[in-house]
């Protein structure tokens, strides 16, 4: 009996960090980020594809040069506000997964008004599309609020259920009624009214649209309030504690609703400036790419930071975007999806690394 | 309870002053004046292990509670609850959290302590009430602290 119970010689033994160095916070996700690689690179082997010709040609469509890194930058834009979206509701552990129906309706919103003042100069027209998108975003998140605070409804559930109607409601709109939003003209294939030209976003950089640049404002104004506001400092509180919010005189339930609206607002801006940048129309198919979810791996990747998040999302856009080059060399688009998944995966596990340190100790040197 | 373990100290010690000037200006707070104000409360109050950004989670038992009453006393309350302030905590820390509390009522603090340490309640009540049930049992003049008697009226033995 005491034989088996023998401890080895030596063994490896856990240390609580007290704060991880910049260096660990750094390296830590770089390591997952290769450790994902490596996992990615096996199934392309098996696949009978070469691994280091699929990373140099992510690469080159990703980041390569001014056309393909517009292109990611485009495709970012709208995956920086539903991170932020999810960072901000999050980090008071409020679970909003809907973001992909607050973009929906946002989109909704933005396009109606957009075709109802056609007439409108544009520095009146944009501001009003975008305040539009968010005030969309910010109600379909409210439902979800109201129910959470005064019916203890789970905001998991009622987020997604929000995003099914949001998904049909703007499939009817276009493709199940001659709505407001519908292109008369088009019958075969339905397609979305055009909003008038004045209302598209200004472009700066080829193709690359203004939206991007106020993706990236939002994030600083986010970071900014997060930690200078009384309302940051509320969300922490009670995120860490809500005991501890309401000891101290805060109330739950009026920031319950203000986080959720903001995150729902912040979506809705996706919506909005993917209408006004890039679809110029109410385009079903385009809104319907799962967006709200990635922007929940970018946020999480980034550990809620809404700073950090913005370049996560630029990289995680560069993986998608990289998809169809991939495919013309036969490789299939559900090994970028594989890549994104593990690399979730291993920052999520790689976490644990940052709270706590492995030491290698001598048998009778373990405290 | 009134303490958020994953944030910092120096967030936990504001808790109370974050609504007031000088640490809010408006719908803004300044982190300033918060490390300002934590930092003389570390130093008044000799709370050992903190540094501004760490979780408050992982200092030592003591230390937590010099914390919490550092903030509450700082916020000049007339009346201060303090139940079973030293439960868990070892000798030395008993005693620092004790002479706290002891120098407080001293500077004029109204403390109510409860408390089923009778050596604390000795060492540090000016009136001892028993309580049973929820009811109070009776009253003992502290010059004349008996444990026998206080034992037999915690058990219920004094109730009419």
């Amino acid at each position: 009996m005491s034989t088996a119970l023998d401890a080895p010689k030596a063994r490896l033994h856990l240390e609580a960090r007290e704060r991880a160095s910049l260096t660990v916070r750094i390296v830590v996700p770089i390591v997952s980020i290769l450790i994902a690689s490596i996992f990615t690179s096996i199934a392309m082997v098996i696949d009978g594809h070469s691994p280091i010709d699929a990373f140099v040609e992510i690469y080159h469509s990703a980041f390569g040069g001014k056309n393909p890194l517009v292109r990611t930058l485009l495709l970012s834009t709208p995956l920086i506000f539903t991170a932020l979206a999810a960072a901000v509701a999050f980090r008071m552990k409020i679970w909003n997964i809907g973001g992909d129906g607050q973009l929906m309706m946002g989109a909704v919103a933005a396009s109606g008004i957009a075709i109802f003042l056609s007439g409108a100069p544009f520095w009146i027209l944009i501001p009003v599309i975008l305040i539009a998108g968010s005030l969309g975003g910010l109600l379909w998140a409210g439902v979800a609020a109201v129910l959470k605070v005064f019916f203890k409804t789970d905001e998991v559930i009622t987020t997604l259920m929000l995003t099914f109607i949001a998904s049909h409601y703007m499939e009817y709109l276009i493709f199940g009624s001659f709505s407001y939003w519908r292109d008369p003209e088009s019958s075969t294939y339905a397609t979305g009214k055009a909003i008038p030209e004045v209302a598209e976003l200004p472009r700066f950089w080829g193709r690359l649209h203004i939206g991007f640049l106020i993706a990236v404002g939002a994030g600083l104004l986010v970071w900014w309030a997060l930690k200078s506001s009384r309302w940051g400092y509320e969300t922490r509180v009670i995120g860490d504690s809500p005991t501890a919010g309401r000891y101290a005189g805060m109330s739950v339930s009026k920031n319950i609703i203000i986080v959720l609206c903001v995150s729902g607002a912040l979506a809705g801006l996706a919506g909005a400036v993917e209408v006004v940048g890039i679809n110029h129309a109410l385009q079903p198919t385009a809104l319907q790419t799962g967006v709200g979810f990635t922007g929940i791996i970018a946020a999480s990747i980034a550990r809620m930071h809404p700073l950090m998040l913005i370049p996560v999302a630029v990289f995680l856009s560069g993986l998608v975007s990289s998809g169809t080059s991939l495919q013309q060399m036969g490789i299939p688009i559900d090994i970028v999806l594989l890549l994104q998944g593990l690399v979730l995966l291993f920052v999520a596990a790689g976490e644990f690394f940052l709270h706590y340190r492995v030491r290698y100790a001598p048998r009778g040197e373990v405290a | 309870m009134g303490l958020a373990s994953g944030l910092s100290l120096k967030d936990n010690l504001a808790l109370k002053a974050y609504r007031r000037a000088p640490i809010s200006r408006g719908p803004f707070i300044s982190q300033k004046e918060i490390r300002k104000m934590s930092a003389r409360l570390v130093s008044e109050y000799d709370i050992r292990g903190g540094r501004d950004e760490l979780p408050i989670g992982l200092l030592s038992g003591g230390n937590l509670q010099r914390s919490i009453i550092a903030r509450e006393i700082s916020e000049n309350p007339d009346v201060l609850l303090a139940a079973s302030p030293t439960r868990g905590l070892d000798l030395a820390a008993t005693d620092s959290v004790r002479r706290l509390l002891a120098d407080a009522a001293e500077d004029g603090l109204g403390i109510l302590l409860i408390s089923e340490d009778l050596d604390e309640i000795r060492a540090l009540a000016d009136r001892i009430v028993v309580m049973f049930e929820g009811e109070i049992v009776g009253e003992i003049d502290p010059d004349e602290f008996d444990l026998e008697i206080i034992g037999l009226m915690m058990a219920g033995a004094g109730r009419s």
